[in-house]
């Protein structure tokens, strides 16, 4: 059975020789059991790569929560590690993916400048100009991935001026409770033309001047973000009722 | 609380906007819920089904097949219901609704066919959502076509040929556990 299943798997991925791949095919044809299973693993990668609904599941069950549950000691809870893991690990891999792209990859630049460029995903494009692997980052991603913050920070900070590697950094930050550095690592973001982390930035930037009691920065910026289409909003707009 | 027409409405789900989300949960659950309760179901169900009528007209919306001529909420009304109907039969009660107060319209059958393709992707993406992290991110990262050789260099792995190890083993203990979920069989009848 095993082998058939792994005969599936690579026969989807176009990893058989062609009489090997003609076999599979053979048995799709004749055996309703091999078919149902080719398609079951067929189904299972379009359902994988359909982030889109996930997203759409992921905003609807989190306005559930909100609409739902009161928003007791909501200040109590910011800094709960939840909150900006889940945003981490939705935006994580698709900048590791676009990061890994456009340094990795062997296609030819022009190929990848035209399948890439986008004002937002300039930042890459330009880095991937002046230092193709860039291990510092990607190490230090590493690192954050696994909780180690502080070996984190140390990688992270020797590649600043990025907006990838400075909002893990201050993610980072925020971890050790280094919340000034925090702080200046999402201003930094903000004042990027990049959008890739603007709503996360804004939010943590928010939270951190909460943490230095800086609060008449922090309505101002809570107030942009219960304005905006961020996915925080709601949360933002709980926060000002309590600090009002 | 600012209120938005059908098409502002589609346009928002179409695109994902969480103020419009906001708006439809805030406007149209409690319909939902209400029909639910009042037909053998609980807070959950209901939930579950609002959701899963949004994620089917987000489908919709997504193949260019949706084209409403009558308000949202008869629309999420009757997409709701027909998913209700549906579960009642799966749990084998009975299936005459005692409230069923709202308008509503007949769906027709592609939208049944959406719904039932979407009933298998959402158990397929609830399993895919339970792995570890390590196995999650492995599947998608290949699925994005990234090669073995830098996924093994992101997740730390010694060797390229551990990842590709690595990659089989996730996908088996997927498809595993699709297959052990009770729903999984009712689905492929």
């Amino acid at each position: 059975m095993k082998q058939q299943f792994e005969l599936i798997e690579r026969y989807i991925e176009g990893d058989l020789t062609k009489e090997e791949a003609k076999t599979v095919e053979q048995l799709i044809a004749s055996d309703p059991g091999f078919k149902n299973e080719f398609n079951l693993r067929l189904d299972v990668n379009k359902a994988i790569g359909e982030k889109d609904i996930m997203e759409l599941r992921y905003k609807l069950s989190m306005i559930h929560r909100q609409e739902t549950s009161h928003s007791t000691a909501i200040i109590r809870h910011l800094f709960e590690k939840k909150w900006h893991l889940v945003a981490a690990s939705i935006t994580i891999l698709v900048i590791i993916g676009s990061f890994l792209l456009n340094n990795l990859n062997n296609q030819g630049p022009d190929q990848l400048f035209e399948k890439y460029y986008s004002s937002e995903n300039a930042v890459f494009t330009t880095r991937s100009g002046e230092n193709s692997e860039n291990s510092d980052l990607t190490v230090g991603l590493q690192k954050f991935q696994k909780q180690n913050y502080n070996e984190a920070i140390n990688l992270l900070k020797k590649n600043r001026d990025n907006v990838v590697s400075e909002y893990y950094l201050g993610i980072s930050y925020i971890e050790t409770k280094q919340y000034t550095e925090a702080k200046a690592a999402f201003h930094y973001i903000l004042e990027q033309e990049s959008n890739l982390f603007t709503e996360q930035a804004q939010w943590y930037k928010g939270l951190c001047l909460l943490k230095l009691d800086q609060l008449d920065e922090a309505k101002q910026l809570f107030t942009s973000i219960m304005n905006s289409n961020s996915i925080y909003n709601n949360n933002a707009s709980e926060i000002l009722k309590k600090i009002n | 609380m600012a209120k938005y027409n059908v098409e502002e409405i589609l346009e928002g789900i179409r695109r994902n906007d969480i103020k419009i989300l906001q708006y439809v949960y805030r406007t149209f659950y409690s319909y939902i819920k209400y029909f639910i309760i009042s037909n053998s179901g609980d807070d959950n169900d209901a939930k579950d089904i609002f959701q899963e009528a949004l994620v089917v007209v987000y489908r919709k919306l997504a193949e260019d097949q949706l084209d409403i001529n009558c308000s949202f909420k008869t629309y999420i009304y009757s997409v709701s219901r027909l998913l209700w109907l549906k579960q009642l039969e799966k749990r084998k009660m009975k299936n005459e609704l005692s409230i069923d107060n709202e308008d509503y319209i007949e769906l027709e059958d592609e939208t049944k066919d959406l719904s039932e393709q979407n009933e298998k992707y959402g158990l397929y993406q609830k399993y895919f959502r339970k792995l570890s992290e390590d196995c999650r991110k492995v599947l998608e990262m290949s699925f994005e076509k990234i090669s073995l050789k830098h996924i093994a260099e992101i997740m730390g792995y010694k060797s390229e040929k551990y990842a590709k190890k690595r990659k089989f083993q996730c996908k088996e203990r997927l498809i595993n556990e699709i297959k052990n979920d009770p729903k999984f069989k009712e689905l492929l009848r």
